[in-house]
């Protein structure tokens, strides 16, 4: 059955691009990226190290990437705007966080893992 | 960092009731309402408004009382709220920037009647687009920036087509509108708060030009009220420290509470509520509104009495303290705002349109909160000598003219800033 991909897609480039810049602003050396189509959306695994001195800002993200309550309507009205610019900040991070429908994020020393679903 | 702890469970609870605090202000127009106008008058004034042109620089106090306008806007802001609660929404700092923009520009132009067929619009593009009406739901009512437009052709449309010309009008705006300005946030990239009144302003010139091109001419704004004053501050400052008081029951109890707000530039999406959670937001809106209250009152010795535009001004200001704004991002802005006012605009710095753009130029704040205090005096210096020239392009049809100016500002400025600004080091 056809799919409306098209959003989800540009979306989720969105997100990867996002996060790659967090990561690697945070002193990454090494972002190990799996994205896969699932029946009703995508899915994406994100694995990533980064600077100690970085761990408070990470566990924060981590958070933002969860959080409580979701604004449809935030995302729709500003979604444009993540992974677009090099001042990448919490806010961007957290509308990451309103744009995907599930997140799992744990963060340990050093070290993040991510697994986020967008439904199309 | 603020410990995001304090959002779980006690931070959502309160945002599980922050639309009361909505409902409240919805209560105190409709109080003021009727001690400004305890007779029949009200509601004749507002049906006044209702079927009044306006637009850009129109006081509804003028048209129909200052009772009638704050009906107007109480029942506006009921409306919209009760539209967010319906598509189960939270209350996030988006929805009280929206809900504050749409109760306080239902003081300048924004009534029932023109701003129902732009909502339409925008539930008939979410039927298009196959999608739940929720998601567009902040963009249509933003949309309704537009709805002077639809009360321009309301009046002066022949009467066998007047509410035909009216309806079209406003599906077309509520239809289109959503469109560009989601494009229009990319243009700019977050550093005009305002999107919609950019977008509004680029829909706007393109509809203006058609109707121009029939032969319509928009004539200049009408009268601006200057009854109410003290009404008006008494008002205000029961909103103010109403916020205040909620934003310290809600846990913002002092200064480490509340600092960490500051730290952000406000480049949308700053969503305060999310970021900070409801106590510190619920502060700062408190103390962006003063500032706003704070530049009226002092000059009050100059003949500056509060009346529906200034009060709206108020209104955005204090709304989008959950949404980007915030004491230091502000205040340079309005400093180069100003410093325009003195030095280059033929106007003095007590006229409507100067009023209005010292104020709602903050919309460029985040320019100041990324790029410093320097870049931000440049913004507001930049974005009064503009707006003074936007207007004319949608024929006064556009109630977020500052917004207009402000996206054209960006679009001047941020290249510049960015290219002579060294990249930032990282490890």
């Amino acid at each position: 059955m056809k799919k409306r991909m098209y959003r989800a897609r540009r979306r989720m480039n969105h997100v990867i691009s996002e996060l790659s810049h967090v990561l690697l602003m945070a002193g990454g050396q090494e972002i190990s990226l799996r994205l896969t189509r699932e029946e009703n959306g995508l899915r994406l695994h994100l694995e990533g190290d980064f600077h100690p001195e970085h761990q408070r800002a990470m566990e924060h993200m981590a958070k933002l990437l969860q959080p409580m309550v979701r604004d449809p309507a935030l995302v729709e009205t500003y979604g444009e705007l993540t992974g677009e610019d090099q001042y990448t900040d919490e806010g961007e991070i957290a509308l990451v966080g309103q744009m995907v429908d599930e997140s799992a994020v744990t963060v340990e020393p050093g070290r993040v893992r991510m697994n986020l679903y967008l439904a199309f | 960092m603020l410990p995001l702890e304090k959002m779980d469970k006690q931070g959502l609870y309160l945002s599980q009731h922050l639309h009361y605090i909505v409902y409240a202000l919805a209560g105190i127009l409709l109080l003021s309402a009727v001690i400004a106008q305890p007779s029949i008058s009200l509601l004749q004034g507002f049906w006044e408004i209702q079927i009044n042109e306006t637009g850009l620089i129109t006081d509804p106090m003028a048209t129909g009382g200052v009772g009638a306008a704050l009906l107007n806007a109480a029942l506006v802001l009921l409306l919209s709220t009760l539209l967010i609660r319906r598509m189960k929404l939270p209350f996030t700092g988006a929805a009280f920037a929206c809900l504050f923009l749409m109760g306080g520009f239902s003081l300048l132009g924004k009534n029932l009647l023109n701003i129902a067929p732009i909502v339409v619009g925008g539930w008939l593009y979410s039927r298009y687009k196959g999608d739940s009406f929720a998601k567009y739901v902040y963009l249509t009512l933003y949309g309704t920036c537009l709805s002077p437009m639809v009360s321009f052709l309301l009046v002066r449309v022949s009467p066998g087509l007047r509410w035909l010309a009216m309806a079209a009008c406003g599906l077309v705006i509520g239809f289109l509108l959503p469109a560009i300005a989601r494009f229009t946030t990319r243009i700019h990239q977050g550093y005009n708060l305002y999107n919609v009144g950019f977008a509004a302003g680029i829909l706007g010139l393109g509809l203006a030009s058609v109707l121009k091109g029939f032969g319509v001419e928009f004539a200049a704004g009408g009268g601006w009220s200057a009854e109410g004053h003290w009404l008006l501050c008494a008002m205000v400052t029961v909103i103010l420290l109403g916020l205040l008081g909620a934003g310290i029951v809600a846990g913002c109890r002092g200064w480490p509470d509340y600092k960490h707000i500051l730290h952000h530039s406000g480049r949308a999406v700053a969503d305060f509520i999310l970021l900070d959670g409801p106590g510190p937001t619920l502060v700062n809106m408190a103390l962006v509104g003063s500032i706003g209250f704070g530049y009226l009152q002092a000059l009050y010795p100059l003949g500056v009495r509060l009346n529906g535009p200034l009060v709206c001004c108020i209104f955005a200001m204090t709304g989008f303290g959950a949404f980007g704004k915030h004491p230091r991002n502000v205040l340079p802005v309005m400093t180069g705002a100003v410093l325009a006012a003195l030095l280059l605009v033929a106007v003095p710095v007590t006229s409507p349109s100067v009023l209005l753009a010292t104020l709602l130029c903050t919309c460029l704040a985040p320019v100041a909160g990324q790029f410093g205090w320097g870049w931000g005096i440049a913004a507001g210096f930049i974005h009064m000598t503009i707006v003074q020239n936007t207007s004319i392009l949608h024929g006064g049809m556009n109630l977020y003219n500052n917004g207009f100016a402000a996206g054209l500002v960006c679009i001047l400025l941020i290249p510049i800033i960015k290219s002579v600004s060294p990249e930032p080091l990282e490890d």
